[in-house]
Order: C-alpha cells, then sequence, then structure tokens
C-alpha cells in the first residue's frame, strides 16, 4: 500500500488523489476498510468515465464478463488539469513507483526539477526544462520552453508571408526517442507600419511544449533549436538560432 | 518486461488507447467513492491530481 503510506506527501505538495476501477462500490469499501484506504477510491461499473477517457479495453470481446475495464494506467495533471506526465503498461500488475511519481511528475521531495538551461538569446530569455531528470524504457516526458521576450520586441509566428522567418522549435533526432509535435501558441496578428502590413506575432511570454517517449535503455541528451526572428518598432533583425542541451539520466524500468 | 503503452506524441500507441496526452486538459468527472459519496475531479487552479486506472482496486 505504497500509495496510502506516501499520501500525506501527497498532501503536503497539494496533490489530490483518486484512484479509479471497475469494482462496485461494495467491494472498494471492503478493500478500504481492510487497509485502511483514505483516498477516494472510485466506482466505474458502467465505465462512463474509462470511456470518457478513452481508454476502454477494447482488446475484450462485448460478450466477456470482463468487457468494460480499462487499459491499466496513471494520469499526473497540474492545478490547471493538465496532463504532466502520465504511464500505461501492458501487464497490469505493473505501475510507476509511488514515489517516482511524486518526486518525477510533481517535482516533490529531493530529486527537484528536471534539467533546465536559461540563456539570453537576442531581445529575449529562453528558459528550457524537461519534467524530470531521469527517463525509462516506454517513459514520456514533458518538454517545455519559455520565452520572455523584452518590451518593444516581438517575434514572428505563424501564419507568415515567405520571406519571413516564424518561430521554429526542431528537435535533433535521437535513435530511439520519439519526440512529438511541439503545441505553440496562438500568434497575435500585429500591424507594422514600416512595412504597411499585418503580420502575426508573440510578444511578452511565450511557452512552447513539446513531449518524448523513450525506447532506449541508455542515456541520451536531447537537444534542440530554436529559430527565430525578431523585430522592434523600427527594423527587423536578421534570423537567428538559439541551440538547447538537456541531459537525462537512464533509470531502468521499476516493477513493484 | 511489461511493455509500456504511454505515448505523449497522441492518444494511440502499438493499437491501445492511453487517453489524453502531455500537455492535454483531463475531462471533468463525477464518481462515487467507497462510501457512495460522489467525489468530484475537475481542476481548481490550486491543487494537482494523480489519477489511476486499475483493472481492480486490489492491484492498487
Amino acid at each position: 500500500m505504497e500509495l496510502q503510506e506516501n499520501l500525506e506527501r501527497f498532501r503536503e505538495n497539494g496533490v489530490h488523489v483518486y484512484a479509479i476501477s471497475y469494482d462496485s462500490v461494495e467491494v472498494l469499501k471492503q478493500f478500504s476498510d481492510r487497509f485502511k484506504i483514505e483516498y477516494p477510491l472510485l466506482s466505474d461499473e458502467k465505465s462512463e468515465v474509462i470511456r470518457k477517457f478513452g481508454i476502454l479495453n477494447t482488446t475484450i470481446p462485448e460478450d466477456n464478463h470482463r468487457y468494460g475495464l480499462p487499459f491499466p494506467g496513471t494520469y499526473m495533471a497540474d492545478a490547471q488539469g493538465i496532463v504532466i506526465e502520465k504511464s500505461f503498461y501492458s501487464e497490469y500488475s505493473v505501475r510507476d513507483s509511488v514515489i517516482r511519481m511524486l518526486e518525477e511528475g510533481f517535482q516533490a521531495g529531493s530529486l527537484g526539477r528536471g534539467p533546465m538551461q536559461k540563456m539570453q538569446a537576442g531581445p529575449f530569455t529562453a528558459t528550457a526544462s524537461l519534467s524530470s531528470r531521469t527517463i525509462r524504457p516506454g517513459q514520456a516526458l514533458g518538454f517545455t520552453l519559455t520565452l520572455d521576450v523584452q518590451q518593444g520586441y516581438h517575434i514572428y509566428g505563424r501564419p507568415i508571408p515567405e520571406g519571413y522567418v516564424p518561430l521554429r522549435l526542431v528537435f535533433e533526432d535521437v535513435e530511439g526517442v520519439c519526440f512529438g509535435e511541439v503545441n505553440y501558441p496562438e500568434a497575435t496578428p500585429y500591424y507594422v507600419e514600416v512595412l504597411n502590413e499585418e503580420l502575426h506575432v508573440y510578444t511578452g511570454r511565450i511557452v512552447l511544449r513539446a513531449s518524448l517517449v523513450n525506447k532506449r535503455k541508455e542515456a541520451f541528451t536531447v537537444r534542440a533549436r530554436l529559430e527565430y526572428q525578431a523585430c522592434d518598432e523600427r527594423e527587423c533583425y536578421v534570423p537567428e538560432e538559439v541551440p538547447f542541451e538537456l541531459p537525462l539520466e537512464f533509470l531502468d524500468n521499476v516493477r513493484d | 518486461m511489461a511493455q509500456e503503452l504511454g505515448s505523449s506524441e497522441g492518444s494511440r500507441m502499438e493499437g491501445f488507447s492511453t487517453g489524453p496526452a502531455i500537455g492535454d486538459r483531463l475531462p471533468e468527472f463525477t464518481l462515487p467513492d467507497q462510501h457512495g459519496t460522489p467525489c468530484v475531479y475537475r481542476s481548481d487552479g490550486k491543487h494537482g491530481a494523480l489519477i489511476l486506472f486499475r483493472v481492480l482496486v486490489t492491484v492498487l
């Protein structure tokens, strides 16, 4: 009952815990009483939430008594309800270590945050980080790049006419690592008087997110470059690139 | 070794659905807890959430 034993640590870190299963309320009550479970054990006998999440185990035939079970997995979400980490395993008995979820998913405890790189580049400060300092086979991690653009400057976004360079984050290929699409915020239409043209730009804080899934069995470094073109009220500057390097330590899978 | 199906690149990997991806917003829900009391999950801007889906409660 690792989860119950560490429940206070989740509370201290402002994390609510929910466990959902296909069991009836009666079964959950018996289990809860027997093991003195204090966090909510939720009954989804009709698989409504399981379907809502899109994790119904569709490999089980509809006429089988086990139909309605979920693919077992875990989500970690931030205070806005955004998934910051998740894990699913093909074997029901395998799950993430609770301590690992707490320390790596929610950045609590002694391990701290993942690798971070901060630099000044042109008219902005760029901070790149990963959601964990360690990586396991099959694990998914989040990559975040935050740009703080100085007042009076803007960075080109999309859509953009030919001849301009929009903000673009490009990951260097790593064998056995799959990088997801970069999530760009929507750029704002901006009238450029000297060009007599409306272009889409970013100002202030810009947050780019992406994710990666690892299938390697050794440590690696996430390398990326940020392409951008910055302008102020009077002129546009030549396109630039900023490189990032974030090393990850390797951990083998843990089976509880 | 168990095959991990989790994917942040989308909601599916190798034919298995793993639901919302990293960066997606989780759906809100209400389910009865072990005491039969409705329990609501929705983001409140203050608390993170650990949500575990298990086949049976006994493999928690």
